[in-house]
């Protein structure tokens, strides 16, 4: 480590970083926009401006993404002369922007509004007309570009060579001319061209499937783990008030996925909002599916499984450890089979960060004894059980609606998921907590444990699946005499 | 059409459908990758060939082409092509004609050409006219200002073209210039010891047996024969005080210096050698690369000996066609004379020379963007530290010189440093070549002793001021340097004495302008150059350099304010000194500020009229609906 003067405080410095690293890691909040610390530095934008004194020399403003730490440093990012340059370079930065920040996507977390706003560029000096550039242009399925917002910072061009490996986007053109492009207006590919929305500093490439659905302040962010496959990525899940969620993002985690999420999992928020969702319990009775508290749904699970042996619990390959804990428990307490079920391999597999096993807890669910089977292996057990219970969010959806709907009728199947499995061998829908949720613990492919956060409460009446499983556990147990009664 | 491509298929309606490039233009390709550790680097002269054989453009399928033959994707090969305004993406006519508008050809006539030339062709420019046959194109800066204006025709110059003359120069009835050297250069103005322009009166001065007779190679053979080491030629140089030739001045002994010594640092050594002259008004290394392209090997084998490095690329602008063939066959003759390969006159010295073509970009006369150009990249420079030396081509050691300088090496080797100090100043030694372009009578490219007083340069060597008019304003080393007012006419031309005066020496390339010239007007035009030169990497550059060519033309047409006046300073202050990656936003600012500086009254005349208050010879201007176009 360098130790570096910064501000006045005496502070280390990664010396394989470049000073913006430094100030960033200490609390000093140099802006940048073609900085990006997963990305190759180009030193391009020329925002992050400080001033650095080093031995007998005298003080200069230098880009601080393009300026290596040395012992004894000191630097100053909040000098007046660095101010003035960054200034500087805000106006020529906004001289043609088009200000169409009440309709951008990007407004409220945008590098370039905030920065102008800390420096109170409020007046515009440029009487030139706005310079018309493309608008709406497509990408591809998920990325729109806007020519008149793009700062050309390149970090779009740049993670695809950078991440990816595989370049797909250019700066073409000269001069104010240039813009970004992709070979012949082609559409972009792969898993992961959601993150340019994220490396994007500006609101120049949004996602359409966020376009226009909500102002991000209004979203209530909660740091969570990614279900779509055992590498967990760390993200956040973004809930427009209180309600639906809008959007998944990628949240920095050294060990797991850096900045960085598959497509694949980006946009896998709308099954949160499936329709068919229930809140609280349901028992199937004479006039069909009848609303029932928690309490006594179960009660009558519980009974069901004193009663009807053997009894089989299948899990979802999504449950938390916690959550499986309780379920090999209750097996135990049952002397029933269990296990979870596991999802046929995915082939997004790639060498980043998609597994290709979609089940984010193996690892998890595997070390609490669980024994993972893919839905064939289940489906005949299931139809030789007196009952059996699915537990967790999308088990049912894996086992197969067509294999559960020719279980006999006389198996008396209850589900803890959060819509009703209409199958004749239902008696039983507990509704439970999807994963946006719920909070717990997956642990991932590499033995990295992460939580998942509950980033909405669930409908009303509905416990956490821990809750319910820790019931009927109790339940279970109790003498028989005092269920009998 | 190449035969080539009359006999190809129709366009596939499917673009993905790779172009079969001709075998014999593949293996063509092919061969000029071993010139390189890596076969990116081959990329641009490759696209070069391709556009000359292929249709003078390239399609969607040739780029694709050439990215399979590369390894590299074609968005690659799209954002190097598009980059370079030598490159065709879309058809052109037949034949293209490239007229240059920047600031020589500007004020001797190069609207005037330009409304020709739609006359003629009916192509206005920019666009191909309907018959297809004509391409009319607005380039910047050809490096001919001395012989203002030019037209490139099909890739051959023609130089001091009358505007009455263009449909016969069109109709092919014209010779192409063989300007370099031949026409306006001249030696010897005055009594003063000259050397650099001594050789090229000579007819076959471009020929190993004319350099030969004239003592050629003997600077080289003195080095290696007597065993002279690197360590002492850097010496000589050092002593010597050669200060470089393309615009920076930095000391060129000392530059060599930075190089690692090979014997600890392993790594390949290289010299790029700029001949990327591009910078408006300069002409002079086209003069020296045309006529006596054997000073320019003697001094690249002299260099690579001083710095160890086996290898040499010269990267000629691709405009500069005639140059780039004539040192190429002066590489073929001394290749063939022993004098460049493995064993150099039969000694363990080993160094090749290859010539690498660029494709008309103004930064990659910047080292670094040639650097990265060279690697067939985007031309955009690369910040520094680290300096070529640590880590220049393929992060390799590596010495960027300009082509006059490296020129002037053997002399120092042969005649020694003492000789060279008694020429110049203390502090700017030897002669330079300068070239006088503009309102002058004789313009030309002149050696001349570093410290002449400029008003020596303009009336005894240019024949001063055009028509018998004044000085008006001047340009003392390219367009980077600013506008001066006539009252530093007296300046002498050094790097020092123009630093004291506000300005710098640069290239050495005056352009005069007589009394009915308008600063303003050659400001908008100067600004346009680098609104359209910026690499666009860096914010200030690409939008000041567009900021100040659209105020500069609003004030110049009629649009402007008083308060642009201070804007346009506060703007150059935003954009210079040091805040960019490259110079090229200094470059841009320093005019700025210059003519802020020496010619507020003319620029609030502008305003205060509401347009130019200059007599124009070219005719009818913008109307005010275009001011903003």
């Amino acid at each position: 480590m360098t130790k570096i003067i910064l501000n006045g405080k005496e502070v280390e410095a990664d010396p394989a970083k470049p000073l913006v690293a430094a100030c960033h890691a200490h609390g000093a909040d140099v802006p940048v926009y073609c900085y990006h610390p997963g990305l190759t530095p180009v030193g391009s934008c020329r925002i992050c401006q400080v001033e650095v004194k080093q031995g007998a020399l005298p003080p200069r403003v230098v880009a601080a993404c393009r300026t290596s730490v040395t012992e004894g440093m000191i630097v100053e990012t909040e000098s007046a002369a660095a101010h003035a340059v960054r200034r500087a370079c805000l106006e020529f930065l906004l001289k043609d922007h088009p200000l169409d920040c009440p309709i951008c996507d990007k407004a409220g977390e945008c590098d370039l509004q905030d920065f102008a706003f800390a420096e109170g560029q409020s007046k515009g000096r440029t009487v030139e007309p706005r310079r018309p550039g493309a608008k709406r242009q497509s990408f591809g399925e998920v990325i729109l570009y806007d020519r008149e917002r793009c700062i050309l910072c390149s970090r779009c061009v740049r993670f695809f060579t950078d991440v990816t490996g595989k370049p797909q986007l250019t700066v073409a053109g000269l001069a104010a001319r240039s813009t970004i492009a992709t070979w012949q207006d082609r559409p972009l590919e792969g898993n992961y061209q959601g993150n340019l929305a994220d490396v994007c500093p500006v609101g120049a490439l949004t996602l359409k499937k966020f376009r226009f659905q909500a102002r991000v302040w209004n979203l209530a962010k909660t740091a969570s783990t990614c279900g779509e496959c055992s590498r967990g990525c760390a993200i956040t899940v973004e809930v427009l008030r209180g309600g639906a969620v809008r959007r998944l993002r990628p949240r920095y985690d050294e060990q797991v996925n850096r900045w960085w999420m598959c497509d694949h999992g980006r946009f896998s928020f709308d099954r949160f909002d499936a329709p068919g969702r229930i809140a609280g319990v349901r028992i199937r009775g004479a006039r069909g599916f009848e609303p029932a508290s928690a309490a006594a749904g179960v009660e009558r699970l519980a009974d069901t499984l004193r009663v009807h042996s053997p009894a089989i619990l299948v899990g979802s390959p999504w449950l938390t450890v916690e959550e499986g804990r309780l379920l090999a428990a209750l097996a135990a307490a049952l002397g029933a089979e269990t296990g979870f079920v596991s999802p046929p391999p995915c082939p997004l597999k790639d060498d980043l960060l998609h597994t290709g096993d979609p089940c984010p807890n193996r690892r998890g669910l595997t070390e609490l004894g669980l024994a993972g089977r893919p839905a064939a292996e289940w489906l005949p057990r299931l139809a030789a059980a007196e009952a059996a219970v699915l537990v967790g969010e999308r088990c049912a959806e894996l086992l197969g609606r067509e294999g559960l709907a020719a279980l006999p009728a006389a198996l008396r199947l209850a589900t803890l998921d959060t819509t009703v499995l209409d199958v004749p061998a239902t008696v039983l829908a507990l509704g439970v907590p999807n994963a946006a949720e719920r909070t717990g613990t997956w642990i991932n492919a590499d033995g990295i444990r992460r939580t998942i956060g509950a980033a909405r409460p669930a409908p009303a009446g509905t416990p956490p699946l821990t809750r319910t499983l820790e019931d009927l556990l109790q339940a279970v147990r109790r003498p028989a005499e005092v269920l009998a009664r | 059409m190449s035969g080539d491509e009359a006999q190809s298929p129709p366009a596939s309606p499917d673009a993905a459908a790779p172009a079969v490039l001709p075998p014999r233009l593949v293996a063509e390709i092919e061969e000029i990758v071993t010139h390189y550790p890596h076969r990116r680097a081959a990329l641009i002269p490759a696209l070069h060939r391709c556009q000359e054989e292929l249709g003078g453009w390239l399609s969607p399928a040739v780029l694709e082409a050439c990215a399979a033959l590369f390894g590299l994707e074609p968005v690659e090969v799209f954002g190097v092509a598009s980059f370079y305004p030598m490159f065709h993406l879309r058809p052109v006519g037949k034949h293209v004609v490239n007229v240059c508008h920047n600031i020589a050809c500007h004020i001797r006539g190069a609207e005037e050409i330009l409304r020709r030339a739609g006359e003629v062709t009916g192509a206005r420019p920019g666009e191909t006219s309907p018959d297809g046959q004509w391409t009319v194109k607005r380039v910047e800066c050809q490096g001919a200002c001395t012989n203002a204006p030019m037209i490139d025709l099909d890739g051959a110059y023609h130089e001091g073209v009358a505007a009455a003359d263009l449909a016969g120069i069109l109709a092919g009835g014209t010779p192409p210039s063989t300007a370099a050297g031949a026409r306006h250069a001249r030696a010897r103005t005055r009594e003063h010891a000259t050397y650099l322009l001594d050789r090229i009166a000579a007819p076959d001065s471009h020929t190993l047996a004319a350099y030969r007779r004239a003592g050629g190679y003997s600077a080289l053979e003195k080095v290696l024969r007597r065993g002279t080491s690197p360590a002492e030629v850097i010496a000589l140089v050092k002593e010597s005080g050669l200060r470089g030739r393309g615009g920076a001045g930095f000391p060129c002994g000392l530059k060599w210096s930075f190089m690692p010594d090979p014997a600890k640092d392993p790594r390949p050594h290289y010299l790029a050698v700029n001949a990327d002259e591009s910078e408006p008004g300069t002409c002079k290394d086209r003069v020296l690369m045309e006529r006596d392209p054997h000073g320019l090997l003697e001094g690249i084998l002299l260099a690579c000996y001083a710095i160890q490095a086996p290898t040499a690329y010269i990267y000629v602008r691709g405009e500069y066609r005639r140059q780039y063939d004539a040192v190429q066959a002066a590489i073929d003759e001394a290749r063939r004379a022993g004098l460049v390969g493995p064993r150099v006159l039969g000694t363990g010295f080993a160094c090749e020379v290859w010539l690498h073509k660029g494709a008309g970009a103004y930064i990659c006369g910047e080292e670094t963007g040639l650097m990265e150009s060279l690697e067939g990249k985007r031309g955009h420079p690369r910040p520094k530290p680290p300096f070529p030396a640590g880590a220049g081509l393929w992060g390799n050691p590596t010495t960027v010189n300009n082509v006059e300088t490296i020129f002037n090496v053997p002399f120092i080797v042969a005649r020694g440093p003492a000789w060279f100090r008694s020429m110049g100043t203390e502090k700017s030694t030897g002669n330079i070549l300068v070239g006088v372009s503009g309102h002058v009578e004789r313009p030309g490219v002149y050696e001349l002793p570093l410290g002449t007083p400029a008003r020596t340069i303009l009336e005894d060597c240019a024949g001063g001021v055009w028509k018998g008019r004044r000085l008006g304003f001047w340009i003392p080393g390219g367009s980077s340097t600013g506008l001066l007012p006539p009252s530093t006419i007296d300046v002498r031309m050094d790097h020092d004495s123009l630093a004291a005066a506000g300005s710098m020496l640069g290239t050495a390339s005056m352009i005069v302008f007589d009394d009915t010239a308008c600063p303003v007007d050659a400001m908008e035009v100067i600004a346009r150059f680098y609104d359209h030169e910026t690499c666009g990497q860096c914010t200030q550059c690409r939008e000041g350099t567009l900021w100040l060519h659209q105020i500069f033309r609003r004030i110049e047409h009629g649009a402007g304010r008083m308060e642009d006046i201070d804007l346009i300073a506060d703007l150059a202050a935003g954009m210079a000194p040091a805040k960019t990656i490259c110079a090229l936003s200094d470059a841009a600012a320093i005019p700025a500020r210059s003519i802020v500086r020496h010619f507020r009254a003319d620029l609030e005349e502008h305003v205060r009229r509401g347009g130019c208050p200059h007599a124009r010879e070219a005719g009818a201007r913008l109307q005010p609906a275009e001011v903003h176009a």
